[in-house]
């Protein structure tokens, strides 16, 4: 309770700072989208698939930090108040990730079949597209809802960024309400959009599947990563000279994030994996049945333990949270996410085993949407201060303690 | 005083604000002093550091007592369904020869068990460590030390502090602007 918070001086990001990340972003997108180009002319089947993974891949890394940012208002939280900007730059990355879904819809347009049957399927052949499934996954309402999660996303990410910059201008405290207000919408809307987003974009890769753990599964993943990524934005600023107030103290509540959705992670994914086994019924176990069979045996077991047990055990230890190690936790939890949404996506591709053509393309279209959304992500850097400098509750964030 | 009370226990120091008694602290903390503490109406940010305090040793015995839970679990499972009473449910595997067996489904049981062992730890080593139950405790001896649940802060140096004197540690006290230095005695 030292009485003399010194306030720092607002922080521009220097763009040339960025020049070396910047190249390296360009380099990562071009070869990117060369590889994937590649791949996808020489197997247009692998190629779709290894997009859509790489889509859904920053798809959820994104909608996480768009979490966090609205949980930062809903919940009227001081801590995070000098991390906020970089939630927010990275959450309104939103309005750019349709742009990567753009191959996705051409593909669903074209040749549907590369990815999702049911688009082509008779309801009188395919029994069981009949019933209550049929209804939802019809061609017309596909498009109404992928519309509807990017617009409402869009929308609203871009409100809580364009609110907080205004801030920082004129001071208004009025801007912090608007934003509780944006952020108390945010939560269902991220809750509903990231569920049914992925019903429709990876559930219904084999439409005859059914899980009702999927959306919170989804989001376990998503919401530990997103945290992951801020971490590595705040620690890569301040390797650069910036976001000097954040210390610790902010890197250790962030740490125990990292540890509660790892044990969340786990508690959810082992739930869905419990209910579907015990139950036995064919139509469910069908996911699990691909996935724990030969190659695809290992990788799912190397993601049980890498991504819970591996992570569990550092995260105690205050620490780690609080020194370099958290560099080496939050790029481990991105690099299982890879893991995790490779799990997802691709035995559908091979369901007899793991294929390195497929990881490569994967790899490649990730490389495109990271180099892509990186290079935005810079412009969004650039456009405002580092930190929120005149948000009202600025002082507290920085005396923040555990 | 009277004659039931004896054995000095301890030296006390009242103060007016939180303010007041976190740079107190903080002197304390510099002058050396080992066997003292703070008793605050509400808790005061910062105070640990203020008072010099480490880490709680409880999370390394709570981490413990989870690993003896999960420990236990795992025993208590295997044990039981694949080595004394081997039990097929489901038709699914009830011995190591298929791998883990069926121990996916025991899952529940491990966890819950390091939990509730990890809760006990908690629970009983923050009372064993705080050396609760207490029927009595000396500074209820003080009348002035009822104000702490209202709006007075008071520092207490113990006389078992190898520093302890009992004019230096009043004249001490005096300094740091302490008021109604009472030396509190203890029943024998």
């Amino acid at each position: 309770m030292s009485d003399h918070i010194h306030i720092p001086q607002a922080e521009k990001f220097d763009a040339r700072k960025g020049a070396k990340l910047k190249s390296v972003f360009v380099g990562a997108a071009g070869l990117g989208l060369v590889g994937a180009g590649i791949a996808f002319a020489m197997s247009p089947k692998i190629g779709a698939h290894a997009w859509l993974f790489a889509f859904f891949y920053f798809f959820t890394l994104l909608v996480g930090c768009f979490f966090w940012n609205c949980l930062h208002h809903a919940t009227d939280s001081e801590w995070s108040v000098v991390v906020r900007r970089q939630m927010e730059n990275l959450a309104a990355l939103l309005r750019y990730i349709s742009l990567a879904f753009i191959p996705i819809a051409i593909i669903c347009v074209v040749n549907p079949d590369l990815l999702y049957r049911w688009f082509r399927a008779d309801p009188q052949q395919d029994l069981l597209m009949l019933g209550t499934k049929a209804k939802y996954l019809s061609v017309p309402f596909f498009w109404v809802r992928a519309c509807a999660f990017f617009f409402l996303l869009f929308m609203l990410s871009t409100v809580l960024r364009r609110r907080s910059m205004a801030q920082d201008k004129d001071g208004a405290s009025s801007h912090t309400f608007t934003m509780r207000k944006a952020a108390i919408a945010g939560i269902p809307t991220m809750a509903i959009c990231l569920t049914f987003a992925g019903i429709d974009w990876l559930k219904a890769l084999n439409h005859h599947w059914y899980s009702t753990m999927w959306g919170v599964y989804l989001f376990a993943g998503a919401a530990g990563s997103s945290m992951a990524l801020i971490v590595l934005t705040c620690k890569w600023l301040q390797s650069h000279g910036y976001l000097k107030p954040v210390n610790e103290e902010h890197y250790h509540l962030m740490g125990k994030f990292l540890f509660a959705f790892t044990v969340f992670w786990a508690y959810i994914g082992f739930s869905q994996y419990m209910l579907i086994t015990y139950a036995n019924i064919p139509e469910e176990t069908i996911y699990f049945r691909v996935r724990n069979t030969g190659s695809w045996n290992y990788l799912s077991m190397s993601l049980v333990f890498g991504r819970f047990f591996f992570m569990f055990v550092p995260l105690l230890f205050q620490g780690l949270k609080k020194t370099r190690g958290i560099i080496f936790c939050a790029s481990w939890i991105l690099f299982m996410q890879f893991l995790d949404m490779f799990i997802i996506i691709m035995p559908e591709l091979n369901p007899d085993g793991f294929s390195f053509a497929a990881l490569l393309a994967a790899v490649f279209a990730w490389l495109a949407i990271a180099g892509i959304l990186g290079l935005f992500f810079l412009k969004h850097l650039g456009q405002g201060c580092v930190f929120p400098t005149k948000d009202p509750r600025l002082a507290e964030s920085l005396k923040f303690t555990n | 005083m009277s004659e039931s009370y004896k054995r000095l226990h301890a030296i006390g120091a009242e103060f007016d604000s939180a303010y007041a008694i976190y740079h107190a602290a903080e002197k304390v903390r510099d002058s050396g002093y080992t066997n003292w503490d703070c008793h605050t109406p509400f808790p005061v940010h910062g105070m640990d550091k203020a008072m010099g305090m480490r880490k709680s040793w409880l999370s390394a015995f709570i981490f413990c007592c989870g690993l003896t839970g999960f420990i236990t679990g795992l025993l208590l499972v295997t044990v039981t369904s694949y080595g004394l009473y081997p039990t097929i449910v489901n038709g699914k595997p009830n011995d190591w020869s298929h791998g883990m067996g069926a121990l996916q489904f025991f899952f529940p049981v491990m966890y819950e068990l390091t939990i509730l062992f990890s809760a006990f730890g908690a629970v009983f080593g923050m009372i064993i460590r705080n050396g609760l139950p207490k029927f009595n405790h000396p500074l209820f001896n003080w009348s002035r030390f009822a104000k702490v649940t209202d709006d007075k802060f008071f520092i207490i140096i113990e006389s078992s502090d190898p520093l302890f004197s009992e004019t230096k540690t009043k004249a001490f006290l005096d300094s740091l602007g302490g008021k109604h230095i009472t030396p509190v005695f203890d029943h024998e």
